[in-house]
């Protein structure tokens, strides 16, 4: 079981911002840098660090961080 | 009126009135706000006071770095009203893309909203020649030197056009990615208006109730030109939306909206294809008229998607950054080839050449190129002249790019003659990458390529050789990157990166992409002679 914290440094690095702090209810939106472009670099970074895999259709279906903190659990 | 900030606010075609809207804006959340050309108008004109008061040497740049925001069309259009040189830039911009930028041509001012501020100030100490960064989201100014942009629209910055402006003065200022070195700043003057606003007549052929979505970011020549120039300056109610590409939200947008005439990429088109009986069922798309796409090729089986299951004709088109206007296009009253990307448009003369600078058979690959003199033609890189002179040849331009004609003068769209990657639609240069990757400890070279991808046309691929010392990880792949994403644009980030034992070069030192590619593709490599010895 991961928390928000563990997957924090993964957000910092991956959009450059090292004051950045992520809660469940972020969304792209909230998150300078983050799109479609930066969500695949994300997802990959994420994959890896925690070793999981989504798949297109799951990614698909995220729309907040508190999704992807739930994807990745239900992996783990 | 050859002002195109005065253009696009002041001359409204007759059967239109100041009170028509100009942009009716969407935010993320759906909701609508209705801006009139008259709000641009007068928005715009504030700008233009506020920068009016700092005269300067001509040509003076000034860069809007943000998000998509509706005072991005104000304060563009307020520059050029002043006789600055306006610019947009990509909001994905990293550090060093930003820095070879403005290198290039240095910034006077910096529009930005409040999130992205931080990044601009940074950058402080290494722009010298930057007198304010205005700030959109602040309710003061911080200091001399960082303002509100609130209180500058709000303030009474009288302004009236009291001087007339040539049309040879220059206006906007684009970048463009190049094979070798650095971005080149691509400057166009006020009067290429007459080619934009001429252009959309002929191709888009919009009536004054059309509701009308250009779906590119403005910082591309796309968004500035077909986004922002043209429809305004011939009276189109435009839509933008400021949220990212989602199908269903964009077809729920297209319907609502209704939406008469559209203009987006292939990749969007190709993106919403895979959502192919889902979300397409129950839209009422009554309303749309004609898309239109640009950027990328548009596959046969793409424009069949349009016919088929929207039951809409896509019409691609086809021109570039430093064409500044579409030049060669599908549209309606000229006959339709799947595959081609249509005719050149009126008082357009494009040429297929061969290397050696004749002219090509029918159904010949070779160089496109344009004669030159149309308006929208750039008028230079910016302190390149070397560069801008090797664009032309013999009275043409030299596009860069390879077609071939057929007999009934429908072109062809081939490939690119460099090896400048399009991907999305987005030029991406292999050196900039390649310095970008360089940068990392762990690297020891690189070469980067393009690749043929199904949804994005290109695909970024770099192969990197490692210092001694260190090892090949997924977690340093990622790190590249990310690295890369940041460093200059998520846009420019390999899809791919691969570990090898060395990177082909010739004897000279230059990489061999075409060897790296091949390999890629599984194809034969091809002559290795010039290969250096290892």
């Amino acid at each position: 079981m991961i928390t928000i914290d563990l997957m924090n440094p993964v957000f910092r690095t991956v959009f450059d911002n090292d004051k950045l702090e992520v809660t469940e209810a972020m969304t792209a939106d909230d998150v300078i840098g983050w799109d479609s472009l930066s969500h695949m670099i994300l997802i990959s970074a994420l994959e890896e660090e925690f070793q999981v895999s989504f798949t297109q259709k799951e990614i698909r279906k995220l729309k907040s961080v508190g999704d992807l903190l739930d994807l990745i659990n239900s992996k783990l | 009126m050859t002002n195109i900030g005065l253009l696009c606010t002041q001359s409204i075609p007759s059967n239109t009135g100041s009170d028509k809207v100009a942009l009716r804006w969407i935010d993320k959340d759906l909701t609508t706000r209705e801006f009139t050309y008259q709000t641009l108008d007068q928005t715009s004109n504030r700008i233009a006071g506020f920068l009016r008061q700092f005269p300067s040497a001509n040509p003076e740049y000034v860069y809007i770095y943000s998000p998509r925001t509706p005072e991005i069309y104000s304060i563009f259009l307020g520059a050029l009203k002043s006789g600055k040189v306006g610019s947009i830039l990509f909001p994905n911009f990293g550090e060093d893309a930003l820095l070879d930028r403005f290198s290039v041509a240095p910034p006077s001012t910096i529009f930005t909203t409040f999130p992205y501020m931080e990044r601009l100030v940074k950058l402080f100490d290494r722009l010298p020649s930057l007198k304010h960064l205005v700030v959109q989201g602040l309710d003061n100014d911080l200091s001399d030197r960082i303002l509100s942009l609130d209180k500058i629209l709000s303030a009474d910055f009288a302004w009236e056009s009291n001087t007339i402006t040539p049309p040879t003065q220059p206006a906007i200022l684009h970048f463009t990615s190049g094979s070798t070195g650095k971005p080149k700043g691509v400057l166009h003057v006020h009067g290429a208006a007459g080619s934009h606003s001429q252009s959309f007549l002929e191709v888009f052929q919009p009536e004054p109730e059309d509701i009308y979505w250009c779906t590119a970011d403005p910082a591309w020549v796309t968004g500035t030109t077909y986004g922002i120039i043209a429809p305004f300056a011939c009276g189109i109610t435009q839509i933008q939306y400021a949220g990212q590409f989602d199908p269903e939200i964009w077809a729920e947008i297209i319907q609502n909206q209704k939406v008469t005439l559209l203009y987006t990429a292939p990749t969007v088109l190709r993106m919403m294809a895979r959502y192919d009986g889902e979300i397409y069922k129950n839209l009422d798309l009554s309303k749309l008229k004609r898309i239109y796409s640009v950027g990328e090729p548009l596959n046969p089986v793409i424009f069949d998607w349009g016919e088929r299951v929207l039951g809409k004709r896509i019409y691609d088109t086809w021109f570039q950054t430093e064409t500044g206007s579409i030049m060669i296009a599908n549209r309606p009253g000229v006959p339709i080839k799947t595959g081609s990307m249509g005719k050149p448009l009126c008082n357009i003369e494009p040429k297929i050449l061969t290397e050696a600078g004749n002219e090509a058979q029918v159904g010949e690959v070779g160089r496109l190129a344009l004669k030159t003199g149309w308006p929208s033609m750039f008028m230079g890189y910016v302190n390149q002249n070397d560069a801008y002179q090797s664009k032309f040849e013999k009275g043409y331009y030299i596009s860069g790019d390879l077609a071939k004609v057929d007999e009934d003068g429908h072109y062809y769209f081939v490939g690119r003659d460099d090896d400048v990657i399009n991907t999305s639609g987005h030029l991406v240069s292999p050196f900039e990458v390649e310095n970008s990757i360089l940068e990392l400890a762990e690297v020891a070279e690189v070469g980067v390529v393009g690749a043929p991808d199904e949804l994005t046309w290109e695909k970024v691929i770099a192969f990197v050789t490692l210092k001694d010392g260190h090892t090949w990880s997924k977690s340093l792949e990622i790190k590249i990157r990310v690295y890369v994403s940041n460093r200059v644009s998520p846009i420019a980030s390999p899809n791919e990166v691969i570990k090898v034992e060395s990177i082909p070069k010739n004897k000279s030192g230059k990489i061999l992409r075409r060897i790296l590619r091949n390999s890629y593709l599984g194809l034969p490599l091809g002559d290795t002679s010039t290969m250096e010895e290892r």
